[in-house]
């Protein structure tokens, strides 16, 4: 008996064993994909899902998502991991969201995602240090890397076309599940005064698409459409969130007004209908006003969206008179001779400035400086001439020693005739003047050296010589 | 010292005090009274006074904008024509002026046959964007700064005052010769506006020469040739003829002019 128990034991243990020891390699790590609904609806959100079970330490890892045709897809980037105990067996899976919206009806498949990865397999022959526990680090590897390439199955998604709608409103365009509500500001108003009408349309589908229910608001407001207002997030389930509508009403006349319920015809996904949402508005009191109409905000939340429209002229007349006495001060028109005063007169200020500057230039050149003596000597001679002799022929001798400086372009006090006929020569002066010039030089040094008295005739004549002959020599 | 300087300003206050008043106080109230009258739609009578302004020579482009004003009022285009022209030439870019301007070329009956070159207008733009005399004042003062810059040259010799000049040489002679082309097309392409309703222009003095083509109130020509009593005028490059002087009002207006415009 006891050798039969033991036997059955044994065969229930290598019954429990031999699959677990067969399969502990082929499921230690492997992947899987699934599809929220494999039969959407055209523009029906949908969710693919990717996930990799792992018993054993993995790295490399690096996932091929499929191509998605047929398909807009948005990934969910918030990848989590979290352990699940599978068979008995802890793991740890970690999962990849896609959002997938079918656009156009058919069968469609999905392809193969592939991840590639390493399993770590630790290396039992290795003896642990005490520095193990330190480096126990999931970064640092110790041990082999077996890669493997892991796929999932292709899978087929049959997409069904939205049935045909023929209701009385507009089909809206989401396809999902929404809800709508509306809500008025202040019911009660007075004529200019603003209250703001928001419509909001919640729930998960292609929000993002909704626009705003059309608003059959009587002709005694004016409406001014702000900007939407969306609040939608990406999750796990897709699109969700909600989109809020507001505008502007500003009564332009009293009285009791009921506004008209808001509608909008979505598809709903759940129940593979159309189904038509209604919101319902209070009646607006609007009693008469004592300023004008309101005026919505330049800026803000409220702030007034209305048509741009070329500008146009609504009357025609001319702008008013100018009032200020500035319309009697003159203005002098432009004429020829003072265009010709302006333009000269600083011109001729330069001229004078180039004139003056040479004229100071000349001043200092020993040329101007000997030409000048030899005219105040001619003009000393001329006075002294009746009265002092003497005086009178050193001014001639003075006239005529500066004159013949002047022409070789030095300056001097005295000359002998031998000199100032070689200085003639050498500057190019005419030898026959050269000859000349010395010939009076040597009679007036003869005169001015002897003492003899010349007659005023004399004096007369020789005062005349000299004058001639510096002219000729200082032209 | 002090006593000197305070004595100095003092005569200049006394001056300043007695020049102002003699200048504006004669002429404040008939304008004054014109406005008045423009308030009072009696826009005549503002012309009148407004008119008697500008024969006292006073030449101002807001007095010839009020004359346009007031003309406009008066449904007498080819005069309100005639002085927003004028009030343009020495004012060019005010808004009020050419809105105006623009509003009553608009009444007029004859198209446009001779436009300014759009090209001239790029090339020149200056001279199309700028008043006339402020071409004329920025020339010579253009050119009051290049010859001073060239005498601080030449009384300093620093090459920086040279290359100064040079740089300012340029524009310089640019507006002069800007400046001189408006005086010779003021004195010789002189441009007038028909003054009455229409206007026949014939192909000589007399009444009984043939009556070439008709021209309405505010039209632009340009005068040719004047006689004793009549202007040979062009509108456009094909239509040229005699009117009297008494029909078309000249743009540049000098002080001598008759300020009446009929």
């Amino acid at each position: 008996m006891d050798r039969w128990r033991w036997l059955i034991s044994l065969l229930w243990l290598l019954i429990a064993v031999a699959p677990a020891a067969a399969g502990e390699t082929a499921r230690e790590v492997w992947v899987e994909a699934t599809l929220s609904d494999p039969t959407p609806y055209v523009g029906q959100q949908i969710t693919y899902r990717f996930a990799l079970f792992q018993s054993v330490r993995v790295t490399d890892a690096t996932f091929q998502p499929p191509a998605f045709d047929g398909f807009s897809a948005e990934e969910i980037r918030d990848r989590a991991s979290r352990r699940e105990t599978i068979d008995g067996r802890e793991y740890v899976v970690t999962e990849v969201y896609y959002v997938l919206i079918p656009l156009a009806p058919g069968t469609h498949t999905i392809g193969a995602a592939t991840l590639q990865l390493g399993i770590v397999r630790p290396d039992r022959q290795r003896r642990r240090t005490p520095f193990d526990d330190f480096f126990d680090d999931p970064f640092i590897l110790r041990g082999r890397v077996e890669p493997r390439v892991l796929e999932t199955k292709p899978m087929a998604v049959t997409v069904r076309p939205l049935p045909p709608w023929d209701g009385p409103l507009p089909f809206s365009g989401l396809v999902g599940e929404f809800d709508m509500t509306a809500a008025l500001e202040n019911p009660g108003l007075e004529v200019g005064d603003s209250t703001t009408l928001t419509v909001t349309v919640q729930g998960s589908g292609n929000i993002m698409d909704a626009t705003a229910p059309r608003i059959l608001v009587p002709d005694a407001f004016k409406t001014y459409a702000d900007a939407p207002d969306e609040q939608i997030e990406l999750t796990v389930d897709g699109y969700q969130g909600k989109k809020s509508f507001r505008t502007a009403l500003v009564p332009v006349q009293a009285g009791e007004f009921q506004l008209p319920g808001l509608q909008l015809t979505y598809f709903d996904v759940t129940q593979g209908a159309y189904r038509t949402l209604n919101a319902a508005l209070p009646a607006l009191t609007v009693a008469p006003g004592e300023t004008a109409p309101a005026v919505p905000p330049a800026a803000g939340p409220m702030a007034a969206r209305s048509e741009k429209s070329l500008v146009t002229f609504t009357g025609r007349d001319i702008l008013p008179p100018k009032e200020g006495l500035t319309a009697l001060t003159p203005h002098r028109p432009l004429t020829w001779p003072v265009l010709l005063l302006g333009l000269l007169l600083p011109a001729g200020v330069f001229g004078t400035v180039v004139l003056v500057q040479r004229a100071r230039r000349m001043e200092g050149h020993p040329v101007a400086r000997m030409r000048q003596r030899a005219r105040k000597a001619l003009k000393t001679a001329r006075a002294q001439m009746a009265t002092d002799p003497s005086a009178y022929l050193t001014a001639l001798y003075r006239a005529l020693t500066s004159a013949i400086f002047a022409r070789i372009g030095r300056s001097g006090e005295a000359l002998a005739w031998k000199e100032a006929e070689t200085l003639l020569r050498d500057h190019g002066v005419d030898p026959e003047l050269a000859r000349q010039a010395t010939g009076l030089l040597t009679r007036i040094e003869s005169s001015r050296f002897s003492g003899a008295r010349l007659s005023p005739e004399e004096r007369e004549r020789l005062l005349a010589r000299t004058r001639q002959m510096v002219r000729r020599l200082t032209p | 010292m002090i006593r000197s300087i305070r004595i100095t300003v003092w005569m200049a206050a006394v001056l300043a005090l007695w020049c102002v008043p003699s200048a504006a106080s004669p002429l404040a109230r008939p304008f004054l009274s014109g406005l008045e009258a423009y308030q009072a739609g009696r826009y005549d009578q503002a012309v009148e006074q407004w008119e008697g302004i500008v024969s006292d020579g006073v030449i101002n482009p807001e007095l010839f904008y009020n004359l346009g004003n007031a003309c406009l009022k008066a449904d007498r285009l080819g005069p309100a024509i005639l002085w927003y022209e004028r009030a343009a030439r020495l004012r060019p870019n005010d808004p009020d002026l050419r809105f105006n301007l623009d509003y009553a070329r608009s009444l007029t009956r004859d198209r446009a046959e001779e436009a300014t070159i759009p090209l001239a207008r790029i090339l020149f733009f200056w001279n199309y964007h700028l008043s006339r005399p402020t071409i004329a004042i920025t020339a010579l003062a253009g050119n009051l700064v290049f010859w001073a810059l060239l005498v601080a040259w030449r009384l300093t010799r620093r090459r920086g005052f040279f290359r100064t000049a040079v740089l300012v040489a340029a524009p310089t002679f640019v507006l002069i010769l800007t400046a001189a082309y408006n005086l010779y097309e003021d004195g010789h392409r002189r441009q007038a506006v028909i003054l009455p309703g229409a206007v026949s222009v014939r192909s000589g003095h007399q009444p009984t020469d043939t009556e070439l083509f008709v021209l309405h109130a505010g039209a632009k020509v340009r005068v040719v040739k004047a006689s004793k009593k009549h202007y040979q005028i062009r509108y456009s490059a094909d239509k040229i003829g005699w009117i009297e002087q008494e029909a078309a009002g000249l743009i540049v207006f000098r002080i001598w002019d008759d300020a009446s415009v009929k």
